[in-house]
């Protein structure tokens, strides 16, 4: 037997000489239905199915677009978070963040305002200066471009309170307009008891040049010192809290999405490495057939009954949280089912004709399995490993409650669910977010796994 | 059956002892040592104590160790030696920490716990009542509510009602414990003050774990009643029955019950591993002193002898209860039989 015949399809049929005419156009007429087809026409009909489709596509997508979606949404990337963003009491809903709560593209701080010369360019010097200007402009409630005492000393700011005169000495200097002896605050007011921008401004001086420098060399992407229409555009806008903050003042939801980065990648990657040992360990032992086939299942009968979780348990605990660990660990615990599943339908598949056919023209074992038998009970395969996901999910999760999971910078849903645990009396939105993550998405999971098994097995739908 | 029953325990003998195999090499294989926290004088005495300057597996010659925490190494000709040791021939079984292991198993004993100064058997004794006590109370849990609800779903198959106890279920099976449990003692525990929020000091402080644990079980449990249910209810034996008179709650009760639970009585197997892991978790939330949060802990502090000691435990637990659902099957399907060959 030659290999260099043509192969056959999966459905065992030769397919025609490259020479033939299309099929005749009649055959259109009464369009056959393919399986696949015909699946995806009931599973649209699932409403709890296709809604979980969409959750899941939401989900998966705000992993992906993780990025945009936190620069438009809540102003600041996970690792920001960490450098840029002052800490707050956790639970501070919409605090906005130290430096950045007034530079806002569109805003009234934009960069013609802040752009005090107008040349087009943002310095150190001019940011200071408008971030001194924000700051009084906030103090300044009566918009009379000039502080009293009452708007003074309502300063949030470590201005030294200690230092300023009662309100009683104030009022007294203000009338008697005596001499100013009060070395830190009324030498900058000669006048009138007031503070006018000039006088105040000294006090104001919250960010230090080396500060306002700091942050010009942080968004400064072409190294020139200062800043230009596109980068002060790139800038992170004032920090919005849609679900307030953590203990140590991180955007919940930026650490929802990052989380969930992690969360998904756990469940998809380690469901691959089940599906690839499951499906080959199955696939082998189902075409092999006799001995090996018993003592391969007799293995899998064995490992059911082990306390595998415990083992990867002691896995995390010995080796750190090695996030490549995780994945491999989760998913070798995970592939038993898979294996079964797998090698009932090759069994009850490589008796057919096509893999006769497959066998007779010479196509090697390995390429018969791989290439007839699996994709013919794919149906099966991809509803287990859609119910495969959520399971590891759920895992990974576990793990990370216990502490064990992915380490701290990063995070995952059941990181920071066991992080709210911690303060739940305190800030109870700190677990219920996440946990509510957690099970919209694996409720989602669930749902689509078995509206695919309805569509792809009806057999197997009970009802 | 005897002779099932004789062969599974003589397999489970072989499965404990790989697992022990496993987790002792595992456990050796760490960063750590259990007497990496003890002052320098004593983490010598401790290495020594607990024979942890042995090999772990028999040595072959030219291999080289380094000794443990800096102490002396164990050498089988000299006694000790300071620096690293290379064996000049393979050493002895007998001299193995994992033979050194087997060997104190054998007696009966599962050895000293390498942190505190009691035994792994005292540790273990006080702490499975409670483990137990949770697990046994959730099972309890997700049977009665699960099955009851299971049978009123799939009795009234594509109705309001079914659709309405699938998707409580479908929910149920959804929220992980370890956000259930914390939320359960926001509500209960603290803002209503009905039990204690952490530890167990009554019975009553009992209930929210196993509420805990339990649920993802009767939502679980329901879903494979259901499923039983609908598989039997259209076979003919079930026909049989209603033709012959039979009161519709008898024909439920006497026969469909039967085969519908065989589902639930398959999955029992690995819900018990499940609920062992679970309880892990759910002792870690409530603060409980159960088996699960010692063996966390003794991970993380490398205590070796307990690691394998509530692994031991866990793997036996494990392994009898699977055989006891096997036969458990037998009993409510006599279609499946065990004594083939």
């Amino acid at each position: 037997m030659t290999t260099n015949l043509p192969p056959t399809g999966a459905d065992g049929s030769v397919p025609p000489p490259r020479s033939e005419e299309p099929p005749p156009t009649q055959d259109l007429l009464i369009e056959g239905t393919s399986l696949w087809k015909d699946a995806w026409r009931r599973l649209r009909k699932n409403k709890a199915a296709v809604t979980g489709a969409l959750i899941v596509l939401i989900m998966a997508a705000s992993a992906i677009f993780y990025e945009q979606i936190v620069r438009y949404g809540t102003r600041f990337t996970h690792e920001e978070q960490h450098s840029y963003v002052m800490p707050k009491p956790p639970g501070s809903f919409s605090v906005p963040s130290y430096h950045f709560r007034f530079m806002d593209p569109e805003g009234p701080y934009n960069f013609n305002v802040i752009d005090l010369d107008g040349d087009g360019r943002i310095t150190a010097d001019e940011l200071q200066e408008a971030y001194r200007r924000w700051e009084f402009n906030r103090l300044d409630r009566d918009g009379s471009g000039t502080l009293c005492w009452e708007e003074y000393s309502a300063a949030p700011f470590s201005m030294s309170v200690d230092n300023v005169p009662s309100c009683e000495r104030w009022d007294e200097i203000r009338l008697s307009r005596a001499p100013i002896d009060h070395p830190d605050v009324f030498a900058c007011d000669a006048t009138d008891g007031v503070l006018a921008y000039e006088d105040a401004g000294r006090l104001l001086d919250i960010v230090s040049v080396g500060e306002a420098r700091d942050i010009v060399g942080r968004f400064d992407v072409t190294g020139s010192g200062y800043l230009t229409p596109e980068e002060f555009m790139g800038l992170p806008r004032p920090e919005r809290n849609w679900l307030g903050t953590d203990q140590l003042g991180r955007d919940l939801l930026t650490r929802l999405i990052y989380g969930g980065r992690i969360s998904l990648a756990v469940g998809l990657l380690a469901t691959l490495v089940s599906f690839l040992i499951g499906v080959t360990w199955g696939a082998t032992a189902g075409f092999v057939g006799g001995k090996v086939d018993n003592i391969m299942m007799r293995i899998v009968d064995i490992m059911y009954g082990l306390p595998f979780i415990f083992l990867v348990i002691l896995l995390m605990v010995v080796f750190g949280r090695n996030i490549i660990l995780l994945f491999i660990a989760l998913g070798a615990v995970q592939w038993l089912t898979m294996a079964r599943i797998v090698r009932g339908q090759v069994i009850s598949l490589k008796s057919q004709e096509f893999v006769e056919a497959a066998r007779t023209i010479g196509v090697s074992k390995p390429a018969i399995i791989f290439r007839h038998l699996i994709p013919n009970a794919l149906g099966p395969i991809i509803v287990y490993a859609t119910l495969t996901v959520p399971a590891v999910m759920l895992e990974e999760a576990f793990l990370s409650f216990l502490g064990l999971g992915v380490q701290a910078p990063q995070t995952s849903w059941g990181a920071l669910a066991s992080e709210g645990r911690q303060v739940m009396e305190m800030a109870p939105w700190m677990i219920i977010f996440p946990g509510l993550a957690l099970a919209i998405t694996l409720l989602s999971l669930n749902f689509l796994g078995d509206g695919l098994r309805d569509a792809l097995d009806p057999q197997l739908r009970k009802d | 059956m005897t002779r099932f029953i004789i062969r599974r325990l003589f397999a489970s003998i072989f499965v404990i002892l790989a697992i022990i195999t496993i987790t002792l090499w595992i456990t050796r294989l760490a960063p750590s040592n259990p007497c990496l926290d003890e002052r320098d004088v004593n983490a010598c005495a401790c290495v020594h104590q607990h024979k942890l300057d042995r090999p772990v597996f028999p040595v072959y010659a030219g291999e080289t160790l380094a000794p443990l925490s800096g102490c002396q190494y164990w050498e089988p000709e000299t006694g000790f030696s300071a620096g690293p040791v290379t064996f000049v021939g393979p050493t002895e079984w007998g001299e193995t920490q994992y033979a050194i292991y087997l060997k104190t198993l054998a007696s009966g004993s599962l050895g000293d716990s390498m942190i505190s100064d009691l035994t792994v058997l005292e540790i273990l004794g006080e702490a499975l009542p409670y483990s137990l006590l949770l697990g046994l109370q959730a099972l309890l849990i997700a049977l009665i509510l699960g099955v009851p609800a299971g049978l009123f779903a799939g009795l009234r198959q594509n109705t309001a009602a079914d659709y309405g106890v699938m998707t409580v279920a479908m929910i149920g099976v959804s929220i992980p414990n370890f956000v259930l449990g914390p939320l359960l003692i926001l509500i209960f525990a603290i803002h209503l003050g009905w039990f204690s929020a952490v530890g167990w000091y009554s019975w009553t402080d009992s209930i929210l774990p196993s509420i805990t644990l339990g649920l993802f079980y009767v939502a679980y449990v329901a879903r494979l009643t259901r499923g039983g249910v609908l598989e039997v209810i259209r076979k003919d034996y079930i026909r049989t029955a209603r033709a012959k008179g039979l009161v519709e709650r008898l024909v439920v009760m006497r026969h469909a019950l039967k085969g519908a639970l065989l589902p639930v009585v398959s999955y029992l197997g690995p819900a018990f591993a499940a609920l062992l892991a679970g309880s892990v978790v759910v002792e870690e939330i409530f603060n409980l002193p159960g088996v699960g949060t010692h063996f966390v802990r003794s991970a993380l502090n490398r205590d070796y002898n307990l690691v394998l000691g509530t692994i031991i435990l866990y793997s036996s637990l494990l392994v009898f209860l699977n055989m006891v659902v096997d036969i458990l099957y037998t009993v409510l399907d006599p279609r499946v039989s065990y004594d083939d060959d």
